[in-house]
């Protein structure tokens, strides 16, 4: 269950196997040879090349959008604008306590569409379980049954980060999913993933973090993940509890390993300020018996049918015997078994551990990684800490947390601290070119008759190629989630298959006889029959750099872009005049004009400015 | 020596000319370089992380004597059955059924065995374990460089023009090489290019990218320029016209990640394009629960079909390359920790402590080494666990010193001061030098 990534037939790339053979054949038109001048031509530039970051700054608007939300669409930069405020800065703010509100922003358009075409989006857990997890393996399209719950959601959360108004509830998700994170790759999962992420997750994200906590220990997911869901008195499994020490709350640096409790050091309020080996099994032992309906073979046994309904197992005989009654010492206080109130002696223990300042800190310091920079600085951390700590039992606890961030100093007017990681960099790009598609998910049996086949095609074929970026939705093997920090996302593999989606989207539906999925032409022709510039190569980088970068192209970078701009013949890839007219209502062999400028509309989207965030 | 950079390299094996050298793949480096190719002859390290901690009592178990007869006591239910042990030359302990590639090797010399291998301060913790073992400092999290990141800061055999001299396998950057500008850290080399967009401008934007991203630039510029060169030198070596046969009947596991990122390692180290070191993952092994069965050997559990993964693979691997690289290959396979000493209720093992540490090439010293500390009553650590009784620092610096030429452990593994070699593998011995601060002009005036 863990770090698991030498499996290599799971279900998500089967389905896709079909879909990479018919992209394959599709993508594999005449190969055209780069002349040796041309090369030449590129790595002179690239010697002298200037920093990527020319000086410029992106404006508060862009900066703050490419950090609390999954990058500045033409929309939201247009609709911050549109705020009331006498300065940018008022904008912003007002925009900021608009996101921190999400019930407050009608996102009806895309729930609609959600609730249309992913119906197992609003299925209850026990839903989830009956329909999907239990279903028959004798059923037709049994597994892709089982699993649509799961593929759905990894879709969804492609259209949410696009499209959604509610953008920081959805990046928060993100964070909290990966705080939790649990490996999307085997069953019950894949059935009940939905309910995790909506009900567990998503629903706290503004609210209390002990809530969070005790949704994620009740959960099948979590339950099965970590196994702790058949954890017993009679030899406890330590997996969840050691992880909820060391990732979900005290954190690592609050872990003082072998050292005997009554060594580690307390506080002013008398609290031990870590943790020890012995805290693990005593916190495992308190921990036995949450666990779900069917976590166990004998709840299947004798004509009964599991519901996947949590289910604690404090009876007299097994398997609902698992909870140890014993009294346990964590942090060197202790912890008795309450016969009225049998769950009391875990709930006191995360209550502790929820309360404890080196939760506060530990979960302070990883939002500030997250929205502010890889090394925060430490006022901003304490003060966050001091918010969530103080408001520990608050049920508006995170929401508190998160306006002392997204209102600090630091959080407006930090910029490329940070650089986005593929998932962002993909739907930043998607936002900045204003693509369109619905990702649809099908259903299981979808014939290719189908009407909306085609677009269900489209969806298989953004994912396929999205697959190797290393964040691949609900696939990080390990339960501490994707990494946060800068050099663990400049890999060649991760660069290479995020810059091959982002040139993807950018060409669909690569149909000169079907509307562009982003449209970079139609916005171009707008933009110049209204302003009546000649529609040079010069002219298009000019226009296009700073609308999705927010500052001018500069040295060679830009030049790169001009270059590859005015080549006129695909066969002969030379660079010509940079202000010679480009036709743009043609793509036709040789020059292909509309595909050139949608493929250089893509490389301003890798390119290095497009990385910061 | 004339050296040929990165810029020359490119103009001859980059993108447009791939047609040209179609044919050419077997000491494709060899030919752009001359006679001494991209490793002169060097060896080539492959270090293989078991991610998850590996049970090392059920790949190793002990088969005869009173270590045998414990092990039975512990673990009564997950134990491998003994009559299924397969037996190695003069040894108490034998292999899982799954491990006979890895039987063979051992019993052909090709194999050291380390007893109780690992960092000398226990910890429980995956992620610990992992980013310790991986930074190179047992007990400091905080280091900012990986312990390959260093090796190659340090290792002035290592030719400067090596387009590809650090090879990770795989989607994500390990610690091992946090802050490495040598590392090319990619999932499927045979794919590794701009194929997605418009046919016809796709592979023109390959190379017009090259303008996008400055060598020279901060931390990301040079990623992308990293890439961008590393997908030139993949696609020459990778060339779909002239499919890859592995020789020696060396068969590779199939529908395994494991296997096909060996054999693409193997494909690349023939190429002779410079890679010394591979970090190669195989995850999978935090078996918890239900972690093994017996009763059909082609059916095994979890964990013998990791086993078997890794014994198919590392067999196939050494076999592939035994010829055309003889005396040449070191590979080394660890793991963040062993399991507990005794089963759980899941039929399972929880996070324990001291693993053994294998070393196979045609260069060691086969056997075992170090000392297995026992499973009886008060030789368990904390009454749970095998201890750890080498430190895995002496293992991998032997091979850094006798093996790949780079003496500068205080570099690579800083705060390491009593290096001790225990005769893992053969091969000259050099002083080590232990200052972190290490002075390369000076040091190199000294080779």
């Amino acid at each position: 269950m863990y770090l698991d990534y030498n499996k290599k037939n799971d279900a998500f790339v089967q389905r896709s196997q079909p879909f990479a053979k018919k992209l394959q054949q599709l993508i594999a038109g005449p190969v055209s040879q780069v002349p040796a001048s041309t090369k030449k031509h590129f790595q002179a530039l690239a010697t002298d090349h200037e920093k990527s970051a020319n000086g410029a700054l992106p404006s508060l608007t862009y900066r703050v959008l490419s950090k609390m939300a999954f990058g500045p669409s033409p929309a939201d930069m247009d609709w911050i604008a549109s705020l009331p405020g006498a300065t940018e800065q008022d904008r912003v703010l007002a925009y900021i306590d608009q996101q921190l509100n999400p019930a407050g922003i009608d996102d009806s358009a895309l729930e609609a569409l959600l609730a249309t075409d992913f119906p197992t989006l609003n299925k209850s857990r026990a839903q989830l379980w009956a329909e999907h997890y239990m279903v028959a393996d004798t059923a037709p399209n049994f597994w892709e049954i089982r699993t649509q719950p799961a593929w759905e959601l990894g879709q969804a959360t492609f259209a949410r980060a696009l499209k959604s108004k509610r953008q920081l509830e959805h990046v928060l998700s993100d964070f909290w999913f990966n705080h939790f994170n649990v490996y999307a790759d085997d069953t019950p999962i894949l059935s009940m993933l939905v309910h995790y992420e909506r009900d567990v997750i998503r629903q706290h994200v503004l609210g209390n973090f002990r809530d969070m906590l005790m949704a994620v220990t009740r959960s099948v997911c979590m339950g099965f993940y970590l196994d702790n869901a058949t954890s017993n008195q009679y030899g406890p499994n330590e997996n969840y509890a050691r992880e909820l020490l060391e990732l979900y709350t005290l954190g690592a640096g609050n872990y003082y390993q072998h050292l005997p409790w009554d060594q580690v050091p307390v506080d002013g309020q008398g609290r031990r300020v870590g943790y020890v080996e012995a805290d693990v099994l005593e916190f495992a032992r308190a921990l036995t018996g949450w666990s779900y309906d069917g976590a166990m073979w004998e709840d299947y046994q004798n004509g009964n049918t599991p519901t996947g309904a949590f289910l604690f197992r404090d009876g007299n005989s097994w398997p609902m015997d698992f909870h140890d009654r014993g009294q346990k010492r964590v942090l060197g206080q202790y912890f008795d078994y309450d016969p009225n109130n049998p769950q009391k002696d875990l709930t006191d223990i995360i209550d502790m551990l929820c309360e404890h300042p080196g939760t506060a800190g530990f979960i302070a310091q990883k939002l500030c990684v997250r929205f502010v920079s890889d090394n925060p600085p430490q006022s901003l951390v304490d003060q966050v800490a001091a918010t969530f700590q103080q408001n520990w039992q608050a049920p508006d606890q995170l929401k508190q947390v998160m306006d002392v961030i997204l209102k600090s100093p630091e959080f407006l007017n930090t910029w490329g601290e940070k650089v986005k990681r593929p998932f962002e960099k993909v739907i930043a790009s998607m936002r900045a070119v204003e693509f369109d598609h619905s990702f649809y998910p099908g259903f299981p049996g979808i014939p290719d008759t189908h009407p909306r086949y085609q677009e269900l095609y489209y969806t298989n074929w953004i994912s396929w190629t999205y697959l190797n970026s290393g964040q691949r939705l609900y696939h990080w093997a390990a339960p501490n989630g994707f990494p946060d920090k800068k050099g663990a996302w400049l890999g060649a593999s991760s660069l290479m298959a995020t810059w091959n989606t982002q040139e993807l989207f950018c060409q669909l539906p690569l149909d000169d006889a079907l509307p562009e999925m982003a449209p970079i032409v139609t916005r171009t022709m707008a933009h110049f029959n209204t302003t009546g510039q000649t529609v040079s190569a010069e002219n298009l980088v000019n226009y296009w750099y700073p609308k999705i970068c927010d500052v001018p192209a500069t040295g060679a970078v830009r030049q790169t872009l001009i270059d590859f701009m005015s080549m006129a013949d695909s066969s002969n890839p030379v660079p010509g005049n940079p202000t010679d007219p480009i036709d743009l209502t043609t793509n036709e062999w040789p020059s292909y004009n509309q595909a050139r400028l949608r493929t250089m509309v893509s490389m301003i989207t890798m390119s290095r400015d497009f990385m910061n965030r | 020596m004339k050296k040929i950079n990165r810029r020359q390299f490119l103009q001859t094996a980059g993108l447009g000319t791939l047609a040209s050298m179609g044919g050419i793949q077997m000491g494709f480096g060899s030919q752009l370089f001359g006679t001494r190719g991209l490793t002169n002859g060097r060896d080539i390290l492959v270090y293989v992380f078991l991610y998850g901690g590996m049970d090392g009592l059920n790949l190793l178990p002990p088969r005869t004597g009173t270590h045998a007869a414990n092990y039975q006591d512990l673990r009564p239910s997950i134990q491998v059955p003994n009559s299924q042990i397969l037996p190695l030359t003069n040894s108490d302990f034998g292999f899982h059924p799954q491990a006979d590639g890895l039987q063979a090797l051992f019993n052909s010399g090709k194999m050291a065995i380390v007893h109780a291998c690992g960092m000398l301060q226990a910890n429980r913790s995956h992620f610990d374990s992992i980013t310790y073992l991986e930074l190179g400092t047992p007990g400091n999290k905080n280091t900012p460089t990986g312990w390959l990141t260093r090796y190659f800061e340090s290792s002035l055999a290592t030719p400067a023009d090596s387009p590809i001299p650090l090879m990770v396998p795989n989607w994500n950057s390990p610690n091992s090489v946090l802050g490495s500008q040598k590392a090319v850290v990619v999932g499927s080399p045979e794919e590794f290019k701009l194929t997605a967009g418009h046919w016809a401008w796709t592979e023109t934007s390959q190379t017009a990218m090259e303008g996008m991203y400055n060598p020279a630039g901060d931390v990301a510029d040079r990623a992308g320029s990293l890439a961008l060169s590393a997908s030139a030198t993949l696609q020459a070596v990778f060339d779909p016209n002239n499919p890859y046969v592995p020789e020696n009947g060396a068969v590779y596991p199939t529908d395994s990640y494991f296997g096909d990122r060996l054999r693409s390692l193997a494909q690349i180290i023939k190429a002779d394009i410079g890679m010394e070191v591979a970090y190669v993952p195989l995850g999978g092994w935090d078996t918890h629960a239900a972690q093994d069965s017996f009763a059909d050997p082609a059916n095994p559990g979890e964990f013998g079909g990791l086993v078997r993964e890794l014994s198919q693979g590392l067999m196939a691997f050494y076999t592939d390359l035994s010829v055309s690289h003889a005396g040449r290959i070191t590979i080394v396979v660890q793991s963040e920790f062993g399991r507990r000493a005794y089963e759980n209720a899941d039929g399972g093992t929880d996070h324990g402590y001291g693993n053994p540490l294998l070393v196979i090439g045609d260069n060691v010293n086969p056997g075992f080494f170090g000392s297995f500390p026992g499973l009886g009553a008060g030789e368990l650590y904390e009454d749970q666990d095998v201890a750890v009784t080498t430190d895995y620092r002496q293992v991998i610096s032997e091979i850094l010193i006798r093996r790949t030429k780079n003496r500068f452990l205080g570099h690579v593994f800083p705060g390491f001061s009593n290096y001790t070699p225990l005769g893992v593998v053969q091969g000259q011995d050099m002083p080590p030098v232990y200052d972190f601060n290490f002075d390369n002009i000076y040091a190199a005036g000294f080779e």
